[in-house]
């Protein structure tokens, strides 16, 4: 029920009709804001009348000229004896009093309460007649009269129960029009008009229906009648509302969707930087790199024992060569200062540069992937590209990714663990990285040497056989079967497994890209044959040539029906322009 | 009803709008009761040599061009034609006046949209691309346990 200062929300279905034999002409549609409530562009507003009363209004309707009105038994209103006969068929149950006793119109609004139901004769007079309160009209057979004049209004004052006087004109809300076919039908349908002043204490609900031409019969169907509180979301919108299988929405508005942000933009996303914190850091570890000959002098004290101040270096070590954590072969340039080689308290004396840090970067540089085509066959599925990645082995990226942009591959290497990032960048955004281990171990131990040995194993068959190629089985291949499930039965090739370590010490050092593309085969004359792929529009005389037409809406020819339907065979098929 | 037979020889393609035609000759023609002008019967009378080479027709009366299906012998001199419209040639200015959305084209194309018509040789063409630089050096690292003295 309508509750004093409380915004609702109605919507109902308009309709057309012939009133001789009831017959729609043209269904309206749903429509949200006839009696909008709660839609702040059309249904809510303050009222100001000559006294400068205000007063709040809600949604209305007002002038009821010649017209007919129908719903259920509790919303309606007609005009004459003939529709009350028709209606009272049509709606058996509806209780009608004698047209001479009515003198006009019958009305029933199931939803007002605690209001009262005001007449106005003219469409600019004063509201001259007080019909009683809305809460004798809360059953079927409550009805209101009124003069049948033209111009009629009626307000329902919901909460209200004083007339009221003026001249306030209301704005109009909207105009709905025809097919623009205006012989013997309406013209403009205008939601709002002159109408109705409420009491400053009132919200008004008034039904205006309108100024149309006769013949044809603007009919307001079923309102809804839910009552929902405005919470101050979309008014249009109704959570509950079912789809009536329609997902389009059916508005002017171009129907749903549409609505994205077409952002192209990327956040900027650089190469992270290297690690701040390392095991060099903590004085547990330390990290040197020698020369060969360093190595060798280095080796030959850590064999001689008496240099060894033994009892406290066995405090910490069973042997000398415990202290020693790893021995590698990394291929990169690591950068430090001079110093004695310490092996836990032990200054060897051998002097080699101490490393400052155990991360490096490397830039391998940039390379532009340009197309080859300038046309789809350059991007999946057609063009496969395959990135050789040092130590790590063939990684398969996509063409669209990276066709007609520059490429930028930078590594970041952890010396000490051997483990190595590669970051591909392209045209700016970070779009790969890839793991891989990059050192080669140097067993200095029996122990260790058997961990390098496995770990090179293990390594190897980190990625494991060869995948069969589409020759290993000829894949049956359909005629006109589309070229890009062909591609795809070619299936992928495996060019490499795990490659890192040792395996990649000898593997090749440099980045690059193998591009495998298709050998096009085109026939002479294909584009005057077949035409190339176009989606361009616009009139057929900006075209010349063979031109086969994806849609078009055939008109202004005076062709049979047959013949129209030749002509949009034949563009379809193809034509010559 | 007679009316005026423009006995022609199309050279073109079917399918083109604007046809290449030789006048022949011109007769007068009688469509057979029964028949539409979409796919007219028409009687005319002429030379043979003349009608037998024609493969297209036009009748102002009817508006329409139309290619001649098939050529009868009724009798002598007498002869029985029959048509099915040229809907390209007879509408072509009103063709050319609509727009629509073009799939293919002979001229005016977007090589970036996909072609289904695309054929490949089963061999592919394959290049290496490298970058300018990478790893290029072999250095030792010594790990040991302590030494930060």
């Amino acid at each position: 029920m309508a509750v004093q200062g409380q915004t609702i929300y109605y919507k109902c279905r308009a309709y057309l009709f012939n009133p001789s034999d009831r017959s729609i002409h043209r269904d309206l549609g749903t429509f949200a804001w006839i009696l909008p409530c709660v839609d702040v562009n059309y249904g809510t507003g303050t009222l100001e009348d000559e006294d400068g009363v205000t007063a709040l209004y809600d949604t209305w309707i007002s002038g009821c000229p010649d017209f007919h009105m129908m719903g259920n038994p509790r919303r309606f209103v007609y005009e004459n004896d003939s529709d009350i006969s028709m209606f009272t068929d049509f709606f058996p149950n509806c209780d009608v009093l004698p047209r001479s006793e009515t003198n006009g119109y019958w009305l029933g609004y199931e939803n007002l309460t605690n209001g009262h139901v005001m007449v106005k004769e003219g469409g600019t007079g004063e509201f001259t007649t007080c019909y009683g309160s809305m809460e004798d009209f809360q059953t079927e057979t409550d009805q209101i009269w009124h003069s049948s004049d033209s111009n009629l209004s009626m307000i329902f004052f919901v909460g209200g129960t004083t007339e009221y006087t003026g001249s306030a004109v209301m704005p109009a809300y909207y105009t709905l029009e025809d097919d623009g076919n205006t012989v013997d039908k309406f013209t403009y349908v205008t939601i709002g008009g002159i109408g109705g002043l409420p009491t400053a204490t009132n919200n008004v609900i008034n039904i205006n229906s309108v100024s149309f031409d006769p013949g044809w019969t603007f009919m307001l169907n079923d309102f809804f009648g839910t009552v929902r509180t405005y919470d101050g979301s979309n008014p249009y919108e109704d959570p509950d509302a079912p789809d009536d299988g329609n997902p389009g929405d059916g508005s002017d508005r171009g129907g749903r969707g549409g609505g994205g942000d077409h952002d192209r933009r990327s956040d900027p996303l650089p190469i992270p930087g290297l690690p701040e914190l390392g095991a060099t850091d903590t004085g547990f570890v330390t990290l040197y790199n020698p020369t060969v000959n360093q190595l060798q002098a280095l080796a030959d004290k850590l064999w001689d024992s008496s240099v060894f101040d033994t009892e406290i270096f066995q405090k910490l070590f069973e042997s000398p060569m415990d202290a020693i954590l790893g021995l590698s072969i990394v291929p990169i340039s690591v950068t430090g200062s001079a110093a004695n080689c310490v092996i836990g308290n032990y200054d060897s004396g051998v002097s080699m540069i101490k490393l400052g840090s155990q991360y490096y970067e490397l830039d391998c540089g940039s390379l532009q992937v340009s197309e080859f085509w300038g046309a789809y066959l350059d991007y999946a599925p057609y063009t496969k590209l395959m990135l050789w990645l040092p130590y790590i082995g063939f990684r398969q990226i996509t063409p669209d990714d990276v066709m007609g942009l520059s490429v930028n591959i930078k590594y970041h290497v952890d010396v000490l663990s051997g483990s190595c990032v590669a970051y591909v960048m392209c045209d700016g955004k970070l779009i790969y990285s890839y793991q891989g281990q990059c050192s080669s171990q140097i067993p200095v131990a029996a122990h260790a040497y058997n961990n390098a040995v496995s770990g090179a194993i293990q390594l190897a068959g980190a990625v494991g056989s060869m995948i069969a190629t589409g020759g290993m089985t000829a894949p049956l291949v359909a005629p006109g079967m589309a070229q890009t499930a062909i591609n795809s039965m070619k299936g992928e090739t495996q060019r490499s497994g795990g490659v890192g370590g040792t395996g990649g010490l000898m593997g090749v050092q440099k980045p690059y890209i193998v591009i495998v593309r298709p050998e096009q085969a085109v026939p002479i004359n294909q584009n005057k044959l077949e035409g190339y792929p176009s989606l361009m529009s616009g009139p057929l005389s900006n075209f010349a040539g063979f031109t086969k037409v994806e849609s078009i809406h055939l008109q202004g020819m005076a062709a049979t029906e047959a013949e129209k339907n030749e002509i949009l065979s034949l563009l379809k098929e193809g034509v010559i322009l | 009803m007679s009316f005026t037979v423009s006995l022609q020889t199309n050279t073109s393609p079917d399918n083109q709008l604007t046809k290449t035609l030789t006048d022949i000759t011109a007769v007068t023609g009688v469509i057979r009761a029964g028949t539409s002008i979409i796919d007219p019967v028409i009687q005319i009378a002429g030379d043979v040599s003349a009608v037998t080479a024609c493969n297209y027709m036009t009748i102002p009366t009817f508006g329409r061009s139309y290619f001649i299906r098939d050529i009868r012998s009724l009798k002598n001199g007498l002869y029985e034609i029959t048509g099915h419209v040229d809907v390209l040639g007879t509408y072509a200015t009103q063709i050319r006046g609509n727009s629509g959305i073009i799939q293919r084209q002979e001229t005016k194309w977007n090589l970036y949209l996909q072609d289904a018509v695309f054929k490949q040789y089963q061999y592919g063409l394959i290049t290496l691309k490298t970058f300018p630089s990478g790893f290029n050096t072999n250095k030792f690292v010594l790990a040991v346990a302590g030494g930060a003295v």
